[in-house]
């Protein structure tokens, strides 16, 4: 029972890491509260959820798309709502528009496909394993290693690939990195298209394991993106994965040995008594300023 | 090569550039000298992009390139090596290098490069695969330095190479600026070492508070009664 819990924890973690990311990497590079994270990745979940129900499209074929547009859309809403007010010193300016941002793709989301639950098609079989004890459903173990996959996809991605240095480059320094050559606005939109794929992966992950899908996993994934950035510490693909499998873990051993209307408000009080204790997050280093 | 005329910008409504003309032909090394606050950075900044003018003209090789941004006018041909040398302290000794030749697709002469520089300045070899953050001032200066020529650039722009560094690395320094000039690259460097700029460089200007208010041969102007009062403390 105990395996069984921590390995669903961990398989929520590894989805919840994948969310993460992209609304972590925004920040690493603008400083920006990317408010409408949840929305899009809530909106690529949708797309993939009326491709499969409406449409009957091939599910990998599926969650491409969804992917993709989930990516598209992040990087319009930079292109429109963030990009002129980069040079603004006051962030509170582009925090507004992002909130602006979220609430209009919100809006957008449940003219379309309402407020209520949707049942999500289920994509893959009901198989269940048996080994040291455990009952995982292969569904579960075919979730947690695509969203292994997907994240050590991206941090080779971010060690190897000239571009991948590039985005670090620019998240550590802007106007250095433009006198190196690196396209800063390009940069910057990858970021958001990358972010928002990864969202749209983990969005549609989570809604296969449990079968639903509905509008106000948007707004719950803004918040989970946030709270798991700021435990792990916020701006580091480490960070992101310690604080993804922390809250992923937390929220499925109170889900089930406490109660699942307990989850949430423990959860956050995890998350104010470790910043209590370690201000930047668990793996997150003091931000040096220039002396 | 570079040609600058009646060149006026700032940041904001605050402007820091009044109508400067300055030039540079090709293989020359020039220098830059002023006081704190007189503009040097804010030129450099202006002619590389980081900075948009407010008017005036910048050419380069024939070519205008005001308010192009900076991730061109570097692939056109200028590097600008920046104050307090800006490494990527989170990033290794190698991947500075390999940042600095971002956009050039001919990874065997980028090797090439690396290791040349690496020859040059043997202690980065050692240290390629350190967090650029964990060299000495001198180190980072260096790195920089290298970083900036990966581009293959025409023209370097070096603004304060000597800031901070102990005596010893500041000859090494210089010494390096003048074998790059010798290469037969174009140099314009900013110092507030006026002393050993103006013996390291060809021509020189001075400037106040946003102008130019001298011009002319290094040597005359280290001779200068005026440049040696004002600049080198010398009664």
């Amino acid at each position: 029972m105990f395996l069984d819990v921590l390995f669903i924890g961990i398989m929520i973690g590894a989805i919840y890491t994948l969310v993460t990311i992209g609304y972590s990497m925004v920040y690493s590079i603008l400083k920006l509260m990317n408010f409408a994270h949840g929305d899009v990745y809530i909106f690529g979940t949708f797309i993939c959820y009326t491709l499969l129900g409406k449409y009957h499209i091939n599910p990998f074929l599926a969650i491409l798309v969804a992917a993709v547009m989930g990516g598209i859309l992040a990087s319009l809403v930079e292109i429109i709502a963030y990009r002129r007010l980069r040079s603004e010193q006051h962030r509170m300016i582009s925090m507004i528009t992002a909130l602006g941002a979220a609430y209009v793709i919100q809006n957008c989301n449940e003219l379309e496909w309402g407020n209520q639950v949707l049942d999500f098609p289920s994509i893959l079989s009901a198989h269940t394993f048996h080994f040291f004890g455990m009952n995982i459903p292969l569904t579960q173990i075919i979730i947690l290693s695509i969203a292994v996959g997907l994240i050590i996809l991206f941090t080779v991605f971010l060690k190897y690939h000239p571009y991948g240095k590039a985005i670090l480059c620019v998240s550590e320094d802007i106007p250095t990195a433009s006198l190196m050559g690196i396209p800063i606005n390009k940069t910057i939109s990858m970021v958001y298209f990358i972010g928002g794929m990864l969202g749209v992966f983990g969005g549609i992950l989570y809604s296969t394991s449990y079968n639903a899908v509905s509008l106000s996993m948007g707004f719950r994934g803004t918040i989970i993106a946030f709270t798991a950035a700021v435990i792990g510490g916020i701006g580091s693909l480490s960070g992101a994965l310690v604080g993804g499998m922390f809250l992923g873990i937390c929220e499925n051993f109170i889900g089930v040995y406490v109660s699942t209307s307990y989850r949430d408000p423990i959860t956050f009080l995890l998350l104010i008594i470790v910043l209590l204790v370690k201000p930047t997050g668990i793996m997150g280093a003091v931000e040096q300023s220039k002396v | 090569m570079l040609k600058i005329h009646s060149l006026e910008s700032g940041y904001g409504k605050i402007q820091a550039l009044f109508g400067v003309d300055l030039e540079i032909k090709a293989g020359e090394i020039v220098a830059l000298i002023g006081s704190n606050g007189a503009g040097k950075t804010t030129f450099l900044k202006t002619v590389s992009g980081l900075i948009k003018a407010s008017s005036g003209n910048i050419s380069f090789k024939g070519q205008t390139i005001n308010n192009l941004p900076p991730e061109k006018i570097v692939n056109l041909g200028i590097s600008h090596v920046p104050e307090g040398r800006m490494v990527f302290t989170q990033r290794t000794v190698e991947t500075n290098l390999q940042m600095g030749a971002f956009g050039r697709k001919d990874k065997k002469a980028i090797r090439q490069d690396m290791e040349k520089y690496y020859e040059m300045f043997p202690i980065l070899g050692e240290r390629k695969k350190q967090k650029a953050g964990t060299l000495s001032g001198g180190e980072q200066q260096m790195l920089a330095i290298a970083r900036g020529l990966m581009k293959r650039p025409k023209l370097l722009f070096l603004d304060e190479p000597s800031m901070g560094l102990a005596p010893v690395l500041v000859n090494q320094i210089f010494k390096t600026i003048r074998e790059l000039n010798k290469t037969g690259l174009s140099i314009l460097l900013v110092e507030q070492n006026v002393k050993k700029a103006l013996k390291i460089t060809q021509r020189a200007y001075v400037i106040e508070l946003g102008k130019i208010v001298h011009q002319g041969k290094s040597a005359d102007l280290l001779d200068s009664e005026e440049i040696r009062k004002s600049y080198l403390g010398e009664v």
